[in-house]
C-alpha cells in the first residue's frame, strides 16, 4: 500500500499491538523449549516449580544435552540423511510442481479440469489408510530400507501442484502470448517467464518443504511415519524422527534435538 | 490461453501426474477397496461388502462424536484462519509497519516446529493445575469468572474442544501468512496508485483491491486449511493421548484407534467417509470461489 494511504494513529498502533501480541504468543512455546533443552532432566519435569529460566548462571545450564540427544539419536547420520534426502527432494518436486502447475494454470489440455479434481481427491484420504498402501508398494519395488523410499514417492505432490497453479494463474496471459508471438516453446515460456515471475513463492515454500517433517500439507504427517517406517535401519532414517524413536526418556535430550 | 502452441500441456503433467498416480492414487484407490473387506492385519482380507458401512452408521456412537467434533473443528478454524492471516499479511506488508522480518519469522516458527513438541508444549501450558495458562488466570483472579475450577482444558470438555481449534489455528497461522505475502507481493503497485487517484482510503484499497487480486491464493488457502482441518490428527492425538472421549475424538484419532485394534477394513471405512466429507465440501468449495480458478485481473 503506497504512503498516501497511511491510516491514522490510532489504527496503526491497535495493529501493531495485535500483531505483536499474536507473535508473543507464537513465542511463547518455542522460548520454553529452548529453556526446557538446556535444563537437568528433574528440572523438566517439574511441574511444581515451573521457571522460565534454567537454574543457576549461564554456565550451570545443560549445554551437554545437545551433544547427548546428537548422540542418542545417532544425529550426525541421520541429518546427513535428511541433508541428501531434503536437496534432491526439493530441487526436484519444486520443478516438478512447477511445471504440471504451468500446464493446469495456462495450457490447453484436454480433460484439464476433471484430472485436476481427481487429483485433488488424492489429498483427501487419510494418509493413515493410504500409507498400509504405499508402504507395501515400497516394499514391492524394493525401496525400503533405501533412500529412495523417502525421495521417489515425493518427486511430485498433488499439493505442490495446486499451489503452484494458483501462483502461476496469476501471471497475465497477455505476457505469455507476447512470448509465444515471438516464438516461444511452452517450456521457454515456462522457464524464462513464468519461473522467474513466481520465484518469491518457490522460494517461500521451498523451504518448509526442504525438511523431511517440515514439509507441507499432508505430506507433513506421513513423512514422518514414513521415515519412521522405511528408514529402519539408522543410516536411512532422517533427523525429525531420531528424537521420537528415543521416546521421551528426558526431557532435556528431547526439547534438544526438537529445537535443532 | 489464446495463442496455440505445438507442445501439448499433457508432455508437462506426465510425469509428476505418473508420480502422484503410483504413489498416491493407486493407494489411496486401494485403501478405499479396503473398506468393503474385512482384515485383520493377518492373512487374507475377508470381502464383506457393505458390512462395514453398516456397523458405521448403525452400532457406532463414537463414530458420531467423531464426525461432530470433526465438522466443528472444521467450521471454527479455516474461516478464522483465511480471515486473519490475510488480515496480517497485509499489515505485514504495510509500509508502516514497524518490524516485519521479526514478525514474518516469529510468526512463522510453530509451523516449523515438530508437531509433537507443539503438542506436549500446549498441554503442559493448559494443564489444569500447575500450567501456565490457569496459573496465569488464577493470579489476576479470573479463576472466579468460571463456574467449576479448575477448567479441564484439555479433558472431556467443549472446552478442549476449543483449544484444539487454537492450536491448530495458531499453528498454521504462519503458513498461511507467507503464502497471503506471496500472493500479495505479485499484485502490481499501479492498481493501488489507481485507487489512491480516485481517492480510495487504506481500508477500500484492502478489500476492494487487494481482496479480490489474491483470490486464487484464497482458493488454495480454503481448500488446503479445510483438509487440514478435517484431517487432523497429529495434535489431538498428542494433546489427548488418544483417549476415547466423546469430545475430543475427531474422526482421524478414531481411524486411528481401529487401526490400532487391527480392524482394518472398518478403519478404512471411516477413512472413506473422511474422503467423502472432504470432497464434497471441497467440491462446494470451487464452486464457491468460482471465477477464482482463473486469473483475477
Amino acid at each position: 500500500m503506497s504512503a498516501w494511504s497511511k491510516p491514522s494513529w490510532p489504527i496503526r498502533a491497535a495493529v501493531h499491538a495485535f500483531v505483536y501480541i499474536l507473535a508473543a504468543t507464537m513465542l511463547v512455546p518455542f522460548a520454553w523449549m529452548c529453556s526446557t533443552s538446556l535444563k537437568t532432566d528433574a528440572e523438566a519435569i517439574d511441574v511444581q516449580q515451573v521457571a522460565l529460566l534454567p537454574a543457576g548462571s549461564v554456565s550451570d545450564w545443560k549445554w551437554g544435552n545437545y551433544l547427548e540427544a546428537w548422540r542418542l539419536a545417532e544425529l550426525g547420520d541421520v541429518y546427513l540423511n535428511s541433508l541428501i534426502v531434503a536437496v534432491v527432494v526439493t530441487v526436484l518436486s519444486v520443478l516438478h510442481n512447477a511445471l504440471a502447475g504451468f500446464a493446469f494454470a495456462k495450457l490447453r489440455m484436454t480433460a484439464k479440469r476433471s484430472v485436476f479434481i481427481a487429483m485433488l481427491m488424492t489429498m483427501m484420504l487419510p494418509y493413515q489408510v493410504y500409507f498400509l498402501f504405499a508402504y507395501v508398494l515400497c516394499g514391492w519395488l524394493g525401496y525400503v530400507d533405501h533412500l529412495h523410499a523417502l525421495i521417489v514417492p515425493f518427486l511430485a505432490s498433488a499439493f505442490g501442484i495446486f499451489y503452484m497453479r494458483q501462483s502461476i494463474i496469476t501471471v497475465s496471459d497477455g505476457l505469455l502470448d507476447a512470448g509465444r508471438v515471438d516464438g516461444l516453446t511452452n517450456f521457454e515460456l515456462f522457464w524464462h517467464v513464468v519461473l522467474p515471475s513466481i520465484r518469491p513463492a518457490v522460494v517461500r515454500t521451498g523451504t518448509p518443504v526442504r525438511t523431511p517433517t517440515r514439509s507441507v500439507g499432508r505430506l507433513r504427517p506421513s513423512r514422518c511415519r514414513w521415515c519412521a517406517i522405511l528408514g529402519l535401519c539408522s543410516n536411512s532414517s532422517s533427523a525429525p524422527v531420531g528424537p521420537r524413536n528415543n521416546g521421551p526418556r528426558a526431557g532435556g535430550p528431547t526439547a534438544a534435538s526438537s529445537t535443532g | 490461453m489464446s495463442v496455440r502452441s505445438s507442445t501439448s500441456g499433457w508432455a508437462f503433467v506426465a510425469f509428476p501426474l505418473a508420480v502422484i498416480a503410483v504413489f498416491t492414487a493407486l493407494p489411496t484407490v486401494a485403501g478405499v477397496a479396503l473398506s468393503f473387506f474385512e482384515w485383520t492385519g493377518g492373512d487374507r482380507p475377508d470381502f464383506i461388502g457393505i458390512e462395514n458401512y453398516r456397523a458405521a452408521i448403525l452400532h457406532d456412537p463414537q463414530l458420531i462424536h467423531s464426525l461432530r467434533n470433526t465438522i466443528i473443528f472444521g467450521v471454527a478454524t479455516v474461516p478464522i484462519t483465511v480471515i486473519l492471516a490475510f488480515v496480517l499479511a497485509v499489515a505485514l506488508k504495510a509500509e508502516w509497519f514497524v518490524g516485519k522480518t521479526a514478525v514474518r519469522t516469529i510468526i512463522f516458527l510453530p509451523f516449523v516446529i515438530s508437531i509433537v513438541a507443539i503438542g506436549f508444549v500446549w498441554r503442559w501450558v493448559l494443564d489444569p493445575h500447575s500450567g501456565l495458562l490457569n496459573m496465569g488466570l488464577e493470579s489476576i483472579a479470573a479463576d472466579r469468572m468460571f463456574a467449576d475450577w479448575p477448567v479441564p482444558w484439555l479433558g472431556d470438555s467443549p472446552w478442549a474442544l476449543g483449544t484444539m481449534c487454537f492450536v491448530h489455528v495458531w499453528r498454521n497461522l504462519g503458513f498461511c501468512v507467507v503464502l497471503y505475502l506471496a500472493a500479495l507481493s505479485r499484485v502490481p503497485r499501479s492498481l493501488y496508485d489507481a485507487a489512491g487517484v480516485d481517492g480510495a482510503g487504506s481500508w477500500q484499497a484492502t478489500w476492494r483491491i487487494a481482496w479480490p487480486a489474491v483470490r486464487p491464493m484464497t482458493l488454495f488457502v480454503v481448500i488446503t486449511s479445510s483438509i487440514w482441518s478435517l484431517q487432523v490428527f497429529d495434535l489431538v492425538w498428542v494433546m489427548t493421548g488418544g483417549a476415547e472421549q466423546p469430545w475430543t475424538d475427531v474422526l482421524n484419532t478414531h481411524l486411528y484407534r481401529e487401526f490400532a485394534a487391527n480392524r482394518l477394513g472398518y478403519a478404512a471405512t471411516i477413512g472413506v467417509l473422511v474422503l467423502i466429507i472432504t470432497a464434497v465440501i471441497t467440491v462446494a468449495q470451487l464452486r464457491w470461489l468460482r471465477g477464482s480458478a482463473e486469473a483475477a485481473s
